[in-house]
């Protein structure tokens, strides 16, 4: 077993090519001027225009985070592009396609082999997809479908065009502008992202998915999304990332803002796969996302469900606003690193309002050189009554040069709160692999059973099919690293 | 920013005073203090310094000190002496040994002031300098270095090696009003040796005090250390516990924090070499708006050793407590095992506690878990008390009482478990003790000198 450790391979990145088309992109670097183009290029509203000058006045006061357990050369944010779109979709005025008969089809067959069909006649049955590549939305299905009952599915750009008193009302307001460095870089430069309402007392009768993909070498994915959830109404999202290899490091700095009314529900779940750099950790995402639910009726609920196990450094905590009483907030996550990964990701779960239940169940596994770490917080504000919160986080580590850290705060200023917070690190176990292997199931498989039923607690919580690609992922990401 | 640079000042000019006989200690205490020039007075953005209020620190002002006379410490010993221990005693005041009012005759344990070149043998003297130089010295503690600068006259306890003392040693360390005290012990347990000790912490009006504990277990050696805190409620202080173990040597410390305005434990376990294993417990109990702050770093730095935790704290009125405890295992540090608990009692409604559990972890072959509660008394265990025919005001005392036992018992001498049972209610500002003890009808809970 010892000898097969040492062979630690990679499976190589299935979705690593890079399509070759015409893009029009802004030369590198941050000023002002870009800012202004970028908000004149999309023909924004004067709001807007106000929002990205301050998150980048604010942004140039802030310093990088330096709290986490990563460790990154310094990025030079002046050396970046900022906004890169396929070069067909230009000619619209940033208008998004009416038909998909207009979607170059270079792109078309880029998200083919990523194994996401947004042809019309190949469109996945239940699910609709919103295609972003690069700094653009390219495609979106199942729109006419969706208005005729009220569901707003479209990019931010055209909701900025279209909705702008949804935007006006809501944007910022569960991330503000600075609310930390990389979302306020990103409130100055989001180029797009994708906007969903649901009307009151709708549950949305398909999965709504949005698809990214960075393709530009040397540009930053900055893309921003918004979700408002009426009054009882509910709606499931799911996500996927995927990045070509490159040598270079890719900065991907995203903001998602959840809003549930009264009695509405939002299910949020990710498929994180951005190319993670090779063994020896060149290239790669640098994945810095701020994510935060507002459950602000009462009695709402936000559930987020991640698998992360691409991009070489990953920033990421999925947090709720628990304002409501009787809200809920959920927080799922499979944290996988190998080779030279590193992630420090977890939660912040805020009850503010009265008998608010919170659970978090976070799962780490750990192989190669990589370091993974779990940071959550648990707050009960004073005048949270009967607040409730339980907290499993589990590591796994894979090969002894890997590294597992736990690291939760819990800030409790109400006495009726009821906080449990568990977690434990451990080995394969050798017992369990020797049990299954004496069953006659091989090595690999053995491994692969007992991860997927490690992992299991949250890979139930993603919608069908996604279970199904996140145990493979596990599985096609872990293959030879253990015995 | 004004009033650091005024505290950092003030050390400076106090420690041109200070001057000691012995050459190592002279160095030691310039080194210091050129690190001080480069450390910073710590603040909250630091992670471990987040939920300290620094004004309890800042805000102390050591004018003229009304030093107690002779016969107000002698009754305060007289009080805190307990009964088992009274021949085996040692006292300091402000942080000075005092030889003439400890009481101390043992074949096992050697007691010298470590800054007097006449008590120190060669040996004493190499103890004495390895102490002051091992480990966490090197490190960054902006207040133990400011220990290290201003500390005068400690005291070195040798446990000689291959001995084994059945009878507990008792530490009184009285701080007096006004005073900044620098406290330094050092102890030194050899190799095979056991042995049990009661350290008490109590003071007098408003005080600051600032106190170090270097210890190191060498191979084979067993120490138990209880350190009971029961400081003025108007004092500030601030604790650091240093411990090094070697090969097959076994820790048990216990810390209780009942006393003072503010209170910080900084407790650091070395796990040096392989087999040595740590028990680190506590128990914190504070009412009105004082606060209680442990840090704990369990540091496993050799394979096969092993490490367990358990704080519990009871926070009553507007109390603040944290525990920010952290197990650490070095690469290649394998078949480890480590546990740490943190239970919390809330007993009001504007009681707030942090708790930061942490694991960090670099060896795959670990056993490595951790957990954190925070609740009220449970209404259900209430319920079942009173339908017993309880009141409300019994069970309570109970429940409370029960919660806080399964530390206060690791203290092995009753007087000193009488002494923390009765600490721990008046932490409270409660009666309950009273209550207990009218229920239990057990002369336990009527040691009226420490009520």
């Amino acid at each position: 077993m010892d000898s097969n450790l040492e062979k630690l391979q990679t499976q190589k990145y299935k979705y690593g090519f890079t399509t070759e088309i015409e893009a029009d992109k802004f030369p590198k670097g941050l000023d002002e001027n870009i800012i202004r183009n970028i908000s004149k290029l999309k023909n924004e509203p004067e709001f807007m225009l106000d929002f990205r000058l301050n998150a980048f006045k604010q942004w140039q006061k802030m310093r990088e985070p330096d709290w986490a357990l990563v460790h990154y050369p310094e990025i030079d944010f002046q050396d970046i592009i900022y906004y890169s779109a396929p070069k067909s979709k230009m000619n619209q005025d940033g208008e998004a396609k009416e038909s998909l008969e207009e979607v170059d089809p270079e792109i078309l067959r880029t998200y083919e082999k990523l194994g996401i069909p947004i042809e019309e006649q190949k469109q996945l049955q239940g699910i609709a997809v919103d295609a972003i590549f690069d700094s653009v939305s390219v495609a979106n299905t199942h729109k006419k479908a969706l208005a005729e009952i009220g569901v707003i599915f479209c990019s931010i750009s055209e909701a900025i065009q279209e909705h702008p008193e949804l935007i006006k009302k809501y944007l910022g307001t569960v991330v503000p502008h600075a609310d930390n460095f990389y979302a306020a870089l990103n409130g100055a430069v989001f180029s797009d992202g994708t906007f969903i309402y649901i009307p009151p007392n709708t549950k949305c009768p398909i999965e709504l998915s949005t698809n990214f993909r960075i393709n530009t070498e040397g540009s930053g994915q900055f893309e921003r999304t918004l979700i408002l959830c009426d009054e009882g109404s509910y709606v499931s999202y799911l996500e996927g990332c995927t990045a070509p290899a490159f040598d270079t490091n890719q900065l991907h700095a995203a903001v998602v803002e959840l809003v549930t009314m009264k009695d509405a529900e939002i299910k949020y779940s990710t498929v994180q796969n951005w190319y993670a750099g090779d063994e020896n950790g060149k290239g790669g995402i640098y994945n810095f996302v701020t994510k935060r639910g507002k459950c602000q009726g009462n009695n709402s609920k936000i559930s987020w469900t991640q698998v992360e196990t691409g991009s070489a450094v990953t920033w990421k905590y999925p947090s709720c606003i628990l304002q409501g009483d009787n809200s809920v907030g959920e927080f799922y996550s499979v944290a996988l690193t190998n080779n030279m990964q590193q992630a420090d990701t977890g939660t912040k779960m805020i009850h503010i309002g009265k008998n608010t239940k919170s659970t978090i169940v976070s799962k780490g596994i750990s192989a190669g050189k990589s370091e993974n770490a779990y940071r959550g917080l648990v707050r009960v504000s004073p005048s949270a009554d009967n607040a409730r919160n339980y907290t499993q986080c589990d590591s796994m580590l894979i090969g002894s040069k890997c590294s597992a850290n736990t690291t939760p705060y819990i800030e409790v200023g109400n006495n009726s709160a009821s906080i449990e917070h568990e977690a434990s690190t451990s080995k394969i176990s050798e017992d369990q692999l020797f049990y299954l292997q004496q069953r006659g199931i091989n090595m690999e498989d053995a491994i692969s059973t007992i991860i997927s039923g490690f992992c299991k607690d949250v890979f139930k919580e993603l919608p069908g099919e996604f279970a199904a690609e996140a145990n493979a992922l596990m599985s096609l990401k872990l293959e030879n690293t253990v015995g | 920013m004004n009033q650091e640079l005024e505290f950092e000042e003030k050390i400076i000019r106090a420690s041109s005073k200070l001057a000691s006989d012995l050459r190592f200690i002279q160095d030691r205490k310039q080194l210091a203090l050129a690190k001080l020039k480069d450390l910073k007075f710590p603040n909250k953005k630091e992670e471990d310094w987040k939920y300290f209020k620094f004004s309890d620190i800042l805000d102390f002002e050591d004018s003229a000190s009304e030093a107690l006379s002779e016969t107000e410490i002698a009754s305060l010993i007289n009080k805190y002496v307990y009964e088992e221990t009274s021949s085996q005693l040692i006292v300091t005041v402000d942080g000075n040994y005092r030889k003439d009012l400890s009481n101390f005759n043992s074949e096992i344990i050697v007691v010298a002031n470590f800054n007097r070149a006449d008590e120190l043998d060669s040996e004493l003297k190499s103890i004495t300098e390895d102490l002051f130089a091992s480990g966490l010295e090197q490190e960054s503690s902006y207040f133990k270095t400011v220990n290290t600068v201003l500390m005068d006259n400690g005291f070195l306890l040798k446990i000689k090696a291959n001995s084994h003392s059945d009878k507990a040693v008792q530490v009184l360390h009285i701080s007096t009003k006004n005073n900044f005290n620098q406290i330094r012990s050092l102890i030194h347990a050899g190799k095979n040796s056991s042995a049990n000790l009661i350290v008490n912490y109590i003071g007098v009006g408003r005080y600051l005090t600032n106190a170090v504990i270097e210890t190191k277990l060498e191979a084979g050696a067993q120490l138990k250390l209880n350190k009971i805190q029961n400081d003025s409620h108007q004092a500030t202080s601030l604790y650091q516990l240093n411990a090094s173990l070697m090969r097959d040597s076994d820790f048990e410390f216990n810390s209780f924090s009942f006393g003072a305005l503010s209170s910080r434990d900084d407790i650091n376990i070395d796990l040096r070499e392989e087999a040595a294993s740590a028990q680190v417990n506590g128990l914190y109990v504070v009412n009105q708006d004082r606060k209680s702050h442990h840090k704990v770093c369990i540091n496993h730095l050799a394979a096969h050793t092993e490490s367990q935790q358990l704080f519990k704290g009871l926070l009553q009125d507007q109390a603040r407590a944290e525990f920010n405890g952290l197990i650490d295992v070095a690469r290649d540090a394998q078949k480890i095992n480590a546990e740490q608990l943190n239970n919390n009692l809330l007993l009001s409604k504007h009681a707030h506690i942090d708790s930061r559990p942490q694991l960090n972890i670099l060896a795959d072959d670990v056993k490595c878990a951790h957990g954190s509660t925070v609740g009220m008394l449970d209404p259900e265990e209430l319920f079942y008390l009173q339908s017993r025919g309880l009141t409300e005001a019994e069970a309570k005392a109970i429940l409370t009482y029960s919660f806080c036992q399964e530390i206060i018992n690791k203290i092995d001498i009753e007087s000193g478990r009488n002494y923390a049972s009765n600490l721990a209610f008046s932490s409270l500002g409660s009666s309950d003790n009273k209550v207990l003890a009218s229920l239990a009808g057990n002369t336990k809970f009527k040691h009226s000198r420490y009520d």
